[in-house]
């Protein structure tokens, strides 16, 4: 209850902060030519260093020129060092230059890099992240600050830098996590994914090392590389998103009209994964993973999931050496299972990981579950277990560049770990 | 957190919502710009011609132009210094072009049998692009295929490019990608458009699962429907089908065509189409959700409501205005009807540029191709007199008509695949 109340005070000033910082009437004028609108970090910045740029006299400098606006963006920010590279995109430590109104900020600069596979210009995977990325605004959302293009027609993003993410503090042995701390993440998650869903946008990646973590402990969704938006009617979406250990059920029976079930699904598993401290249900194939799915919530039926048997990829996984049918779990099961939540935090995550997508509690409804107003109530983000460090930096690094959708670098891959990859997306034209 | 809130945090109510004064003073400011970048590519033209015309010079010119052939210096050269800037482009000639490209757009995303929202997106990147950059630095005919291969890839609506090209005689891959940071850039980014699709979709659906109720003796609580229904006999279902696709012409042509989409809400839009497309629907719907009766979209009391995004009918929170306060106002419907009926004039006006004549249109583009092409002009290889008086700029010598017609013709087959004129049109 609380928790929302803080949420939306929070976002709607951010909003107004925007509204305040560029009202559409302001912007005929940014550059004292009349007619470039830029968003409104640039203008302000131009207030402070536009007359610098200006080496042209006002007869040569082509203002009409939309790179001159690219050039203007991209001498904003300075690239300091490389925080890693893989075959999707180039990470760099960066930050903003200081003008006489702001002061340096840190930013990830992140190089799409041109695609050898698509040839096609800009990819689907950075054309969504810039759609979504530039209307969504929330403290709990990574902030895409500005787009240019590099000499090499190759898209920058330069992102809110952030310097670690869940699946370090879940791995990081040393490190003891309350409930509180989990109560926090998990509520600043669902504030995130809410906004999104609000907005009607659809993340279809949520995992640990897409939830990242600021300096200060705000958690923030990030990489919106599969997102896009819902609720279109007679509109066919793709079943082939999210990586394989945080995919609900639905998805697996190759549901092509699916909402944000999806995503809560996927964020309940995760809050599993902060209370175990391993992933809940890590297959090692689709097949796999739904078998574990069916055993650790219950085999999909028509009795408790009215409908399922009309989807087109419906089975019943007949495992060799388990009972062919699971009940859908009960409350007995997660509560031996996750006792530490406490009852009332069993109760919302079943609610997260329901079956049948229609049961499941929406973002907003998780968000009034009474979990979160009571004891022990969430750790203040600023008091949150760290990583941090130098360590961290190179990890998000390397987290940033991966294409949409997998699980690991492709180093981790040879670890003996196999191939956990979420299937790449189908764009339905063959190529 | 209403939906109002939501709107207003989006780039296209932070960015591209301007006030009609607002609007023209942009596009009179991108048309300085155009001109000013005109001036400047004549005065390089000039230098570089007059340098080229000392009879050493065996160098061509260096030519941005198609045609370096043109350029050859065959002729006895002509004084530069003699020919006049040429006359530049007016806002309203520009927008004139702006909007014909968009209708051609309409057609070109028809032929792919694009969906609308795929089709709208791509007419609006290329409004928006040009409400910035002028057709005189960049002519829309080069960038409506880009445009529109942008749109399917925001609307997730992909087809591969050499598939894309196939449909289109002479259309390379090359060409396509040529602009598209141009155009990405040139709408900032913002790929992200709010069409009034979907509300008008859904209110339909809205209305016709209504009415369906009422025919089966539903619905006898709600006054407003009862209303709505009565207005609408002796079919009122029947009715509401037949607006929808009306309806949904006037979204996907005259909506793209005029200023709208910076003016109004997609709500607002989308009830301004349905208006025009029944006036008894619009009003009656407007009526039963806004009216006396409903509960919802009261004007607030304490606080004025902003002007914009009524859309609380679809999927609205509830939250606010179920607050006493805002419950108490006057109903909005009379309010929203007049916002709603300007819009519809407004795109109603929008359909004066399907009906300008081919020879304006063609007289818009000679200004243009003239303004772009210095080298042409400038060049030896032009029988252009010198000394000719400004008219020269309108009316050039028999030779000059007869190589711009062939130069025109060329141009079309060349660039432009639909041969110039729009289906129907003539």
């Amino acid at each position: 209850m609380s928790a929302t109340a803080g949420s939306s005070a929070s976002s709607s000033t951010t909003r107004q902060n925007h509204a305040a910082a560029a009202p559409p009437t302001r912007r005929t004028l940014p550059f004292g030519n009349g007619h470039t609108p830029v968003p409104a970090s640039v203008a302000e910045h131009d207030d402070g260093g536009g007359g610098s740029l200006s080496k042209d006299g006002s007869d040569a400098s082509d203002i009409d020129d939309p790179d001159d606006i690219n050039t203007k963006t991209k001498r904003k920010y300075t690239k300091d060092r490389k925080l890693g590279e893989g075959a999707y995109a180039v990470v760099n430590l960066g930050h903003r230059r200081a003008t006489t109104t702001d002061s340096a900020i840190p930013v990830a600069i992140k190089k799409i890099k041109v695609n050898t596979e698509f040839r096609d210009g800009l990819s689907m995977d950075a054309i969504r992240e810039v759609k979504y990325l530039r209307e969504l605004h929330h403290p709990n959302i990574i902030a895409l600050l500005d787009v240019f293009s590099s000499k090499n027609q190759n898209l920058c993003l330069v992102l809110e830098f952030l310097d670690s993410d869940l699946e370090m503090i879940i791995k990081d042995s040393s490190l003891t996590l309350s409930m509180a701390d989990v109560k926090s993440w998990m509520l600043m998650s669902l504030r995130g994914l809410w906004w999104c869903h609000k907005a009607f946008v659809l993340h279809r990646d949520i995992k640990p090392n897409n939830l990242l973590l600021s300096s200060t402990g705000v958690l923030k969704l990030a990489d919106f590389g599969l997102a896009r938006s819902f609720a279109d009617p007679y509109r066919p979406m793709t079943s082939n998103v999210i990586t394989r250990w945080y995919r609900p059920p639905e998805l697996f029976y190759g549901a092509k009209f699916y909402s944000s079930a999806v995503d809560i699904f996927s964020l309940g598993l995760v809050f599993c994964e902060l209370m175990l401290r391993t992933p809940f249900l890590p297959g090692n194939s689709d097949l796999h993973q739904f078998e574990l799915i069916c055993q650790a919530l219950g085999t999909p039926t028509e009795e408790n999931w009215p409908g399922v048997s009309q989807l087109p990829g419906y089975y019943v996984p007949q495992a060799e050496n388990t009972t062919t049918m699971v009940k859908e779990r009960g409350k007995d099961f997660f509560m031996n299972t996750f006792i530490a939540a406490g009852e009332s935090g069993v109760d919302l995550l079943m609610k997260m990981i329901r079956l049948d997508p229609r049961k499941r509690c929406t973002a907003r409804e998780a968000l009034d579950a009474p979990w979160f107003s009571q004891e022990p109530y969430p750790t203040k983000p600023a008091n949150l277990p760290k990583k941090g460090g130098g360590k961290g930096i190179e990890k998000v690094g390397s987290d940033l560049k991966r294409k949409a959708g997998e699980l690991f670098n492709s180093n981790d891959e040879t670890s003996g770990r196999g191939k956990k990859v979420a299937r790449k997306l189908d764009f339905g034209g063959g190529g | 957190m209403t939906e109002d809130n939501l709107y207003a945090s989006s780039t296209q109510c932070k960015t591209w919502s301007f006030g009609p004064s607002t609007l023209s003073t942009i596009r009179q400011n991108t048309n300085a710009a155009g001109i000013r970048s005109i001036k400047r590519g004549w005065k390089r033209a000039r230098l570089e011609a007059s340098s080229s015309n000392t009879p050493a010079a065996t160098t061509p010119i260096p030519s941005t132009a198609s045609t370096p052939t043109l350029a050859a210096a065959t002729t006895p050269s002509i004084d530069p210094a003699a020919i006049p800037d040429p006359e530049p482009l007016t806002p309203e000639e520009e927008l004139t072009l702006v909007h014909y490209y968009i209708l051609r757009l309409v057609d070109l995303s028809d032929i792919y049998n694009f969906p609308s929202n795929v089709k709208s997106t791509a007419c609006i990147f290329l409004s928006r692009f040009h409400l910035h950059h002028s057709v005189q630095s960049y002519h829309p005919k080069h960038l409506i295929h880009t445009v529109l291969f942008l749109a399917t890839k925001t609307e997730n609506h992909y087809i591969p490019l050499s598939d894309f090209c196939k449909r289109v005689p002479k259309l390379t891959p090359e060409a396509v990608l040529k602009h598209e940071f141009t155009v990405a850039g040139g709408v900032r980014w913002d790929f992200d458009i709010k069409h009034p699709l979907r509300a008008a979709d859904g209110a339909i659906m809205e209305l016709l699962t209504a009415l369906g109720g009422v025919a089966n003796g539903n619905g006898a609580s709600d006054p407003g429907l009862q209303a709505l229904s009565q207005r609408l006999t002796p079919n009122p279902v029947r009715r509401v089908q037949d607006t929808h696709g009306r309806m949904k012409a006037f979204l996907t042509k005259e909506a793209l065509v005029s200023d709208v989409y910076y003016h109004y809400t997609p709500p607002q839009v989308f009830l301004g189409a349905l208006w025009l497309a029944d006036k008894d629907v619009a009003e009656s719907y407007i009526e039963w959700r806004f009216g006396e009766n409903s509960t919802m979209g009261r004007v607030a009391k304490k606080r004025k409501k902003d002007k914009r995004g009524k859309d609380r009918d679809k999927n609205g929170d509830k939250e606010e205005d179920a607050t006493p306060e805002t419950a108490k106002g006057p109903p909005l419907a009379p309010k929203l009807l007049s916002v709603v009926k300007s819009c519809a004039e407004m795109m109603t006006s929008a359909r004066a540029y399907a009906e300008i004549p081919r020879e304006e249109l063609m007289r818009i583009d000679k200004k243009l191709h003239r303004c772009q092409n210095p080298q042409k002009f400038l060049g030896a290889g032009m029988a252009l007199g010198a000394g000719l008086s400004d008219a020269m700029a309108r009316k050039p010598s028999e030779d000059g008509v007869a190589a711009g017609k062939a130069e025109e013709r060329k141009r079309k087959l060349d660039d432009d695949p639909f041969g110039g004129s729009l289906p129907g049109r003539d």
